[in-house]
């Protein structure tokens, strides 16, 4: 009887695994598809980049852009992340803050170093959102504006900037962002090559451990903690060759809500941004492309690798955790909102490609993942583990992965390579290597956790406290608002 | 030195240099092989070289013979760096090039090309005015947008010409370009416009009366501050204020009128800061 009764276990957990193994293979198989795009557009990217030409993007000619950021309880870093916006080389340029509702000092800090000024409140109020208290203009900076309201979540907020805003584009971003000098004139760049085009995203580094000054990264260096270490290798991953990959393969589906810019037209006459999602972000850019697609309009959402925005990231176990379960619920909650998308012959290779590989392997991957584990440990327990098996299964899950890691990481030392310091680039190398041991299997949680709570119904974001950034000193620093 | 080594060596001082130096830069790259180089670069059938040459010639100076070619090369990339050369080395002819090029079907190409002519100023004023004579509306739009940046008295003809044009984006920016340019005497042009059936048109005529300072027409853009469209009467109340006292004192009455929307606008327009004012109109 025992004997059937391990016969059938060693069945179920061998059939188990060959399923993790497979997606696994997938997954990963697909990550080598969009490795390989990644270095054909890095390369034209590139090569069309060339060095800033501030001459060519100074000119009249060149769009408005509105920054828009929703502050919530930003009293120790807006003054940073505004410092850091004044010195954005773009000569059409309106920052827009919204403060919504801050319990803290967030306004009176404003209105202390900018030298605010009441304005009337009346704009054009093209999406409903929570209601306005009091609207500024900046003596000593007069592209600020300043939106006081009250508190309604960060897509209230955002969309209160929207209604506020007055550029042809409107570049979201978090508070705590801190945009590179030239950060907008190499993210406008694909809008004056398509007129048609609904967004772009750039590239969002980790600030944690870098030298700040200004409101600008003086050095960039890894940070001394190992949980924000991991993060700029699962950063590096996901932007230097995910999103960059996503450009020739159907285009891309995310844009981090800590910098990526749209046409504001296009934003407004979507509804602007989702008030009852967690993932709004995603929301919006599902919206956009859906929209376009069955309007039979061109939909296309690029990435340049080149802008760089810097961001905070937690660098405690449990604001991290937080972070990645609401991520893993906004990426659920979307897919749901647009099933219809999904192998659906009228949104193209949205339909066929980029939405399914969202809505199956990367939203069922830490289930796969963590069934797989389970597997592993139960027949470890049993004393029915097949070895090979084993090996297989971590190769598929985590050396595959840990390979195109690495890939990554080479390509960012032959391009952009941020890390001058030796020291740094070995810490990146060993964090890159070192991921699959723990801290993957810490993110399956997470983000199994996520998924559960989904379906359980929760949507609240949780509590993200920040320290901010300290001049002239390595940061570290918990929290952050946007999906990269 | 290798060729690489000495490319890093003379472009980052090239670029920083004032154009004065430009001959002395010039002189030592032909001596040094670079501008062979990116002589030989332009000539390549792929199309990130020539860009490469383009590039190297833009910032190092020369390649006369060979980059204007680039202004009718198959990649947009390339006919953009090759416009961008030309704003240091324009010639009529090459002004004429340009000229050719300023409605490019692809968007970054068309942008380069209107910015150059831009930046070239006076130097493609004329050959611009004459330009704009008879042209069909894509370009029209294109060329009066130019003319509009560089704001030179001789396009005045051709923005009256064009403020009768049945394309909307064609009079609306004939109008603006009016309102640029003109003087007293063709107020009654843009005036007329104030009743355009088209909020675009009626935004430019409302701005152009703004930026000629015309303030007997101050009581006619008032009227445009019950207009139904948020964007022309926001127009109309940023005009008022660059009208000077009379617009604030029909700002200030606007702000009891009858009609909510106008009011609203005229007390958000008086609310302004005057740094503020300025940049938005």
């Amino acid at each position: 009887m025992t004997g059937a009764w391990i016969d059938g276990a060693r069945t179920a957990i061998s059939a188990l695994e060959y399923t993790a193994v497979l997606f696994f293979l997938a997954l990963n198989g697909w990550y080598l598809v969009l490795l390989v795009t990644a270095g054909f557009e890095l390369r034209h990217q590139r090569l069309t980049a060339g060095a800033p030409n501030d001459r060519l993007l100074a000119s009249p000619l060149g769009p408005s852009i509105s920054v828009l950021a929703a502050a919530f309880n930003e009293e120790a870093t807006i003054v940073e992340s505004l410092n850091s916006l004044f010195g954005v080389h773009y000569p059409n340029v309106e920052i827009v803050i919204v403060n919504d509702g801050s319990k803290d000092r967030t306004l009176a800090v404003l209105r202390e170093e900018f030298d605010l000024v009441p304005i009337h409140s009346i704009y054009r109020r093209r999406i409903t959102t929570k209601p306005i208290r009091g609207l500024y203009r900046s003596h000593s900076h007069p592209r600020l504006v300043v939106v006081d309201k009250e508190n309604g979540g960060r897509a209230d907020a955002l969309n209160a900037g929207l209604n506020v805003a007055t550029g042809e584009l409107v570049c979201l971003i978090d508070a705590d962002t801190l945009l590179e000098p030239d950060a907008l004139q190499r993210m406008v760049r694909p809008f004056l090559d398509s007129p048609d085009l609904l967004g772009a995203g750039g590239t969002i580094r980790i600030a944690n451990g870098s030298v700040i000054r200004g409101g600008r990264i003086e050095e960039t260096r890894m940070p001394r903690d190992p949980i924000s270490a991991f993060q700029v290798v699962e950063y590096l991953r996901a932007f230097l060759f995910g999103r960059l990959g996503w450009n020739r393969a159907g285009g891309n589906l995310i844009i981090s809500g800590a910098f990526g810019l749209f046409r504001r037209e296009s934003v407004l006459a979507a509804g602007g941004l989702c008030h009852d999602t967690i993932g709004e972000d995603f929301e919006l850019v599902m919206k956009l492309r859906a929209q376009a697609y069955e309007r039979g309009q061109p939909s296309r959402v690029t990435f340049v690798a080149d802008p760089v925005a810097w961001t905070e990231a937690p660098s405690s176990v449990a604001v991290l955790g937080r972070q990645r379960d609401r991520w893993h619920r906004g990426l659920a909650d979307v897919v749901w909102r647009y099933r219809r998308v999904l192998f659906n012959p009228r949104y193209g290779t949205m339909g066929f490609i980029v939405f399914p590989h969202y809505a199956i392997l990367e939203l069922f991957a830490p289930v796969v993942e963590g069934a797989g584990l389970m597997g592993l440990a139960l027949a470890a327990l049993l004393g029915i583990m097949n070895a090979p098996f084993a090996v297989l299964f971590f190769v598929a899950a985590y050396g595959f992965g840990a390979i195109l890691t690495v890939y990554t990481l080479l390509l960012e030392e032959f391009t952009f390579r941020r890390y001058r310091r030796i020291s740094d680039r070995v810490r990146l190398l060993a964090y890159a290597l070192l991921e699959g041991l723990g801290y993957r299997q810490l993110t399956v949680i997470w983000r199994l956790r996520g998924l559960y709570k989904y379906l359980r119904g929760r949507t609240e974001w949780g509590v993200m406290e920040r320290k901010g950034f300290q001049p002239a000193t390595p940061v570290s620093v918990p929290a952050n608002g946007s999906n990269p | 030195l290798p060729l690489r080594t000495r490319k890093a060596l003379l472009v980052p001082i090239a670029r920083n240099l004032h154009a004065d130096a430009t001959g002395r830069i010039l002189g030592l790259a032909r001596e040094i092989g670079l501008a062979g180089h990116a002589d030989s670069l332009c000539r390549s059938r792929w199309w990130w070289r020539r860009l490469e040459g383009a590039r190297l010639f833009s910032v190092l100076g020369g390649g006369s013979e060979i980059v204007p070619r680039l202004l009718r090369d198959v990649h947009p990339a390339v006919r953009a760096q090759a416009a961008d050369w030309v704003s240091n080395h324009a010639t009529p002819e090459l002004v004429e090039m340009l000229l050719e090029r300023i409605s490019d079907a692809q968007s970054f190409s068309r942008f380069a090309v209107q910015d150059t002519l831009i930046r070239l100023g006076g130097l493609s004023v004329e050959r611009l005015a004459r330009y704009l004579g008879n042209l069909e509306d894509r370009e029209a739009a294109d060329a009066l947008r130019v003319a509009h940046a560089i704001a030179d008295p001789r396009f005045l003809a051709a923005a009256l010409h064009y403020a009768s044009s049945t394309t909307v984006p064609v009079r609306a920016r004939a109008i603006a370009l009016i309102g640029a340019v003109g003087g007293a005497g063709d107020v009654a042009v843009v005036s007329k416009h104030l009743g355009d059936a088209n909020p675009e048109v009626r935004v430019a005529a409302a701005r152009a009366l703004g930026r000629m300072r015309h303030w007997p027409r101050a009581s006619d853009i008032a009227a445009l501050m019950r207009d139904t469209s948020w964007d022309v009467r926001r127009a109309a109340g940023l005009a008022l204020r660059d009208l000077g006292s009379p617009g604030i004192i029909m700002l200030r009455k606007m702000t009891g009128d009858s009609n909510n929307f106008a009011a609203d606008m005229a007390k958000q327009v008086l609310d302004l800061p005057a740094s503020v004012a300025g940049a938005l109109s």
